[in-house]
């Protein structure tokens, strides 16, 4: 009775920590706060009962990996990042608990006796091993798809493995035992140190790519402004003849000349290059950039923008939401056949209102009703970081593909309350 | 038959917008009566007369009283809620002292007439919406009031108070019976509140506010869902 209440509380304080490594990883924000509960009871049930009714490792360790990776299901995030973090959570679970067997053991080692103080030790190094990583190792807590998925994922398989050998073999060495379990542990915990600073290389890769847009954008829209006032100068330069030659033609020369003139007048000051000039300087500088590119790629561009100079959102914000948008449509209208892309931009009531739809061939990497990518190759961090601006906003993103048109529909309120 | 008004200092304009407004009548089989001001003054002169067009094409930059200072004439003095605004300009920069007159749309000289035929899609499909009745009962006698006066409607214990531009009036019955039978453009925000998104002036995550000056809270449990409606009717308009 006392062995099932020891075991019954350092499991549940075991799925406590497990439960904290969770949040090391994904966005806590569950909205299914029931299902949660009963994913953990159903997981101390089967501990539980796997600790009463068999004692086989393997066993155990393959109801440990489902059940975590059953835990991981009510939070946001891709299949692969789902079994890295499983795998990541349970390798240093075992590598706790294996150190903490060889500490105690002085025995046989196949017999598998129940030791209260293996399991008080194995909880109270995995609370040592998630204050470390919650402390030191992990600060990037994103909802990204990580790259390199496939290479990471093999250290804690590896490691799982290599424990499972040890505690199938009939190793003796208590000390070599405790030394390669030790090691394990400092291995586990460096992958999760790893994996933050790939995370963090990738978002500032993302960032680079942003602020390279940024810069381009702002270039593009001085060269826009220079080439308009030169215009407007050599027209007002050349007023006084074209003034004359009008009143000739009025004089003599029939009407469709005249017409004809003035169209040409206002050619000549038409700016090709400027597509937008809704006085917001950072949407017109980025949207005259971005569709200065897609007019050089693709057969058809509309675009309507009705905006007030300024909105209440900030350019770096929009500058990631429309810059990264408008990047994946034109890349995928331009390899698709119609080659065709629309931009709306409104405001209303308090709300800037976004809708960009492309046409695409290509086939979209989706996860459940999640678009992973709006590229057919791409990591998705560009799309999580819509996602992040976005939320932002208290705003909302619908992505929807029917019969090639790829549509993404965005709602920002710029008000706060 | 709608009544369409047209202000605009440059002649030539209004001709073209006429001419594509008749070509549009002549298409739908619709019938528009058109008038047409040069000046924002006269414009204002008419309106003060009780005249109230349905749809007005309104100049951004007039001389003297410019488009800024009728739209805001019409919203807060005549206190009109109903004429639809549309800004026509030159120029694709807009102040933010337009957007808070509740323009339908903008348009920018020179007018397509693709963008005309979308536009006018857009209000027709308001109008026809707008001409819909909603009947309510008090004391066994029947009432029918169009749902284009309806600013929202509140529940309190078992009463409903229906809120039009300038009267309440309230009734017996229950909020969610009425959710279920009203147009799209009226949702829930509240267990007790149903608002006409239509009269909205500001619309923040957490906060309402009606064109009448009322402020509701968008309850916590209807936030997201609220967004997602305002998302569908803001969409199903342009389609």
């Amino acid at each position: 009775m006392i062995k099932i209440f020891a075991s019954l509380s350092t499991n549940m304080f075991v799925l406590y920590q497990i439960r904290r490594f969770m949040t090391l990883f994904f966005d806590s924000d569950v909205d299914h706060k029931k299902r949660e509960w009963l994913i953990y009871g159903l997981f101390l049930f089967l501990m539980e009962g796997a600790f009463l009714w068999f004692r086989y490792p393997p066993l155990i360790t393959l109801i440990n990996i489902c059940m975590i990776y059953v835990a991981t299901l009510p939070y946001e995030g891709g299949r692969k990042k789902r079994i890295l973090v499983t795998l990541f959570i349970y390798s240093a679970c075992m590598v706790c608990e294996t150190l903490a067997v060889y500490l105690c053991w002085h025995g046989d080692a196949s017999e598998w006796t129940y030791m209260p103080e293996v399991s008080f030790i194995t909880a109270l190094f995995i609370c040592i091993c998630e204050f470390i990583t919650q402390r030191f190792l992990i600060r990037h807590r994103e909802l990204y798809d990580i790259p390199h998925c496939n290479v990471l994922i093999l250290v804690p398989i590896i490691s799982i493995g290599l424990l499972l050998y040890l505690a199938m073999s009939h190793m003796r060495d208590r000390n070599v035992l405790i030394l390669i379990s030790f090691c394990m542990l400092c291995i586990n915990l460096l992958i999760f140190y790893l994996y933050n600073v790939l995370m963090e290389t990738f978002s500032e890769l993302e960032e680079k790519i942003m602020y390279e847009r940024l810069a381009a954008g702002y270039e593009n829209q001085s060269k826009v402004m220079i080439q308009s006032d030169e215009k407007m100068q050599s027209l007002r330069h050349d007023m006084k003849h074209h003034l004359g030659e009008l009143l000739l033609m009025a004089e003599s020369s029939g009407k469709q000349a005249l017409i004809d003139y003035i169209r040409n007048m206002r050619t000549y000051l038409d700016n090709p290059d400027e597509y937008i000039s809704s006085g917001n300087k950072g949407v017109d500088s980025l949207v005259n950039y971005m569709l200065r590119e897609a007019k050089q790629t693709l057969k058809k561009v509309d675009y309507k923008i009705s905006i007030p100079r300024e909105i209440g959102i900030s350019s770096f914000d929009l500058n990631v939401i429309i810059g990264n948008l408008l990047d994946n449509a034109i890349h995928a209208a331009s390899s698709s056949r119609g080659k065709w892309l629309s931009v709306a931009l409104n405001f209303e009531k308090g709300m800037l209102f976004i809708r960009i739809q492309n046409s695409y061939d290509h086939i979209i990497r989706k996860q459940g009703t999640h678009y992973a990518s709006t590229r057919e190759s791409g990591h998705g961090i560009g799309l999580q970081n819509v996602r992040k601006a976005v939320d932002n906003y208290h705003g909302s993103m619908q992505i929807s593909d029917t019969d090639h048109i790829f549509d993404v529909k965005i709602l920002l309120y710029t008000l706060q309350k | 038959m709608y009544h369409i008004a047209i202000c605009d200092d440059e002649k030539g304009t209004c001709a073209r917008l006429e001419d594509m407004l008749r070509e549009y009548e002549k298409k739908k089989g619709i019938c528009l009566d058109i008038s047409v001001w040069y000046s924002g003054e006269y414009l204002c002169d008419f309106l003060r007369q009780g005249e109230r067009p349905d749809l007005l094409f309104l100049d951004i930059e007039l001389v003297s009283t410019d488009g800024i200072q009728v739209g805001r004439y019409i919203r807060e003095e005549l206190q009109d809620i109903d004429i639809m605004l549309v800004y026509i300009s030159s120029k694709s920069s807009y102040a933010m002292n337009l957007f808070r007159v509740q323009p339908l749309d903008f348009l920018i000289k020179p007018i397509a007439s693709e963008m005309m035929e979308e536009l006018m899609e857009r209000w027709l499909h308001i109008c026809e919406r707008k001409n819909q009745i909603f009947e309510y009962s008090i004391k066994g006698c029947h009432f029918r009031v169009p749902y284009h006066n309806i600013l929202y409607f509140y529940s309190q214990n078992k009463k409903i108070t229906l809120v039009l531009r300038d009267e309440e009036i309230p009734f017996y019955g229950k909020l969610k019976e009425i959710a279920a039978v009203v147009p799209h453009n009226f949702i829930m925000i509240h267990q007790s509140y149903l608002i006409n998104l239509d009269y909205v002036a500001e619309c923040s995550y957490e906060m309402i506010k009606m064109m009448n000056g009322s402020l509701l809270n968008i309850s916590q449990p209807y936030r997201k869902r609220v967004r997602e409606e305002i998302m569908r009717n803001k969409w199903e308009k342009i389609k």
